[in-house]
């Protein structure tokens, strides 16, 4: 019993980083139907400036997450504004190529600049464990947990309870009425990708923080199975991806812990498979009809 | 000075003239009126109005500024508004939001003061509550208001659709079709809430509309397009008697 509570424990935090960046996704495909391939990037670039805020800046943790989310923010609206919008109104498989070639691009920038060498992430705080039960919890769990519910707790109040929120929801329901209504659809969706992205850069701090090492290529596989758990809650639906998140990290924990430490990736594809053939618009996701 | 001038407004679709040198000239407090078969190009001169279209040629001005090639978001925040031929709520948002959207430009707020809960915020958003509810009592809509807006009656989905435009403040407001799919009583009922809320909010309306109770009823001055070429202008009862408008409406017993 222990051992479930423990691997319980483990699972969530790790699946609270991957619904950060899931959010990401999701909200970017509910707004523009495109899945960013260069998210999980995105991600990897805010654990690194998460790391020169700390270690070159003498940040404090908190300094240091905040400027990290500001400076991915920055490049996530530069992406779209770059890649992406010159790109939206032509076919969707030539905007989803562009996102893979801007993973690539960002990717080999980095391994370029910081060399494909993993560092290990300055000591923000030092370990504390806390045994509860005969359950083990620490420090840094804890603030994993609490800095990814307070930005969820944010991000559901900027979206349902104010102004640019409702106009991210119009754009999605129906962009041409969006603009009827004097909302610029361009900035609010240049506002959806600042936003991701700024979750993006939490989780890399986070992770940087909780596996203590960053590499310029540890964006790929978190992207994905980020990617996966965004499809798993239902894509588009910004509650879906927290669940998705959640699901997959205690899904990746209890199979580490039941087999072998090598299934654990695979077992996010296998997830993957199974809701596409069991309920492909996810957990929470309605079937809809593609608009023609 | 008009309010809205059009001037030559010409749309071609590759080799199709939609609209062919579109003039009109509306006063402040207008009621004008858009007739015409199907396919005349209406709702095109709606579009072209609204930026949603380019037009090929012509000029369009507001209050004497040139609108043509500003983007729809720009022109809605310069006074114009419209309602659609096919219903295009937000389906999914409840009635309240999707009136609230509408007041999108008239927010001042900054994300940081929303988050932050700074006064301006607490003001805005109370403005936006007040004047949301004033216009779903308005529209008889209030006690709807947490309801889908896609779970309401049609009727009263039309009348949510006047009321969004109305949020986004205009000047002018065009309805494309209000009565479409309405029963009598209803297209009375609607004839008499277009002409209260155009004294109570001071507008200018430019409206298509097929129904011609409510047309030759409402209306001042009407327009008649065919094949994009405007063939009569004039009061009602010019247009009555006009005779090529009845032979473009012939077969048809409206008139």
């Amino acid at each position: 019993m222990q051992e479930v509570i423990q691997q319980l424990v483990n699972g969530i935090s790790l699946g609270s980083i991957y619904g950060l960046i899931a959010l990401g996704y999701t909200m970017v495909y509910g707004i523009i139907r495109l899945i960013n391939f260069a998210h999980g990037d995105i991600y990897m670039i805010g654990a690194f400036v998460g790391y020169f805020a700390i270690r070159n800046f003498n940040l404090s943790f908190l300094p240091a997450l905040l400027v990290a989310m500001a400076v991915c923010a920055a490049l996530g609206t530069a992406i779209e504004r770059l890649a992406y919008r010159p790109l939206r109104n032509s076919t969707r498989i030539a905007a989803l190529i562009t996102a893979i070639g801007v993973s690539f691009l960002i990717q080999n920038a980095a391994l370029l600049a910081w060399t494909p060498d993993p560092r290990s992430y300055p000591d923000v705080f030092p370990l504390r464990t806390y045994e509860i039960g005969g359950v083990f919890v620490d420090n840094r769990q804890i603030t994993i947990l609490s800095v990814a519910v307070a930005l969820m707790v944010v991000l559901h109040y900027i979206v349902n309870f104010t102004q640019i929120g409702r106009a991210m929801r119009a754009v999605a329901i129906d962009a041409d009425t969006a603009r009827l209504m004097g909302i610029d659809v361009d900035r609010v969706i240049s506002f959806t990708f600042a936003l991701g992205s700024a979750l993006a850069a939490a989780a890399g701090v986070l992770v940087g923080i909780y596996y203590n090492r960053i590499e310029p290529t540890m964006g790929a596989m978190p992207g994905l199975k980020a990617f996966v758990a965004a499809v798993l809650g239902g894509i588009g639906v910004i509650p879906g991806a927290m669940l998705g998140g959640l699901v997959m990290g205690v899904a990746e924990v209890a199979v580490v812990a039941l087999t072998a430490s090598t299934w654990k990736d695979a077992v996010a594809f296998a997830i993957l498979i199974v809701i596409l053939l069991v309920k492909p618009a996810g957990l929470l996701g309605r079937q809809v009809r593609e608009k023609v | 000075m008009s309010l809205l001038e059009v001037r030559d407004l010409t749309m071609q679709f590759g080799g199709l003239t939609a609209v062919d040198r579109f003039n009109l000239n509306l006063n402040e407090g207008d009621i004008v009126g858009l007739i015409g078969p199907n396919g005349a190009g209406k709702t095109t001169v709606f579009n072209c109005l609204t930026g949603m279209y380019a037009p090929t040629s012509g000029e369009i001005l507001l209050s004497g500024q040139r609108i043509n090639g500003l983007h729809p978001y720009e022109i809605t925040r310069l006074g114009m508004a419209r309602t659609f031929q096919n219903i295009r709520l937000f389906k999914q948002l409840t009635v309240y939001d999707n009136i609230r959207i509408a007041f999108h430009s008239q927010s001042r707020y900054n994300l940081a003061a929303a988050v932050f809960r700074l006064p301006q915020y607490a003001k805005d958003e109370r403005e936006i509550l007040e004047k949301t509810e004033e216009l779903l009592e308005i529209f008889g809509l209030y006690e709807h208001r947490n309801e889908i807006a896609s779970s309401l009656p049609y009727g009263e989905q039309r009348q949510l659709e006047i009321a969004r435009a109305l949020a986004t403040n205009p000047k002018i407001l065009l309805l494309d079709e209000p009565a479409a799919g309405m029963n009598p009583q209803e297209t009375e009922g609607l004839t008499n809430l277009i002409r209260w809320v155009k004294e109570r909010f001071g507008l200018t309306v430019f409206l298509i509309e097929h129904d011609m109770r409510l047309v030759m009823k409402l209306c001042e001055r009407i327009v008649v397009l065919d094949y994009g070429i405007t063939i009569a202008e004039g009061t009602p009862e010019e247009i009555q008697n006009d005779p090529q408008v009845i032979e473009a409406y012939l077969g048809e017993e409206v008139l």
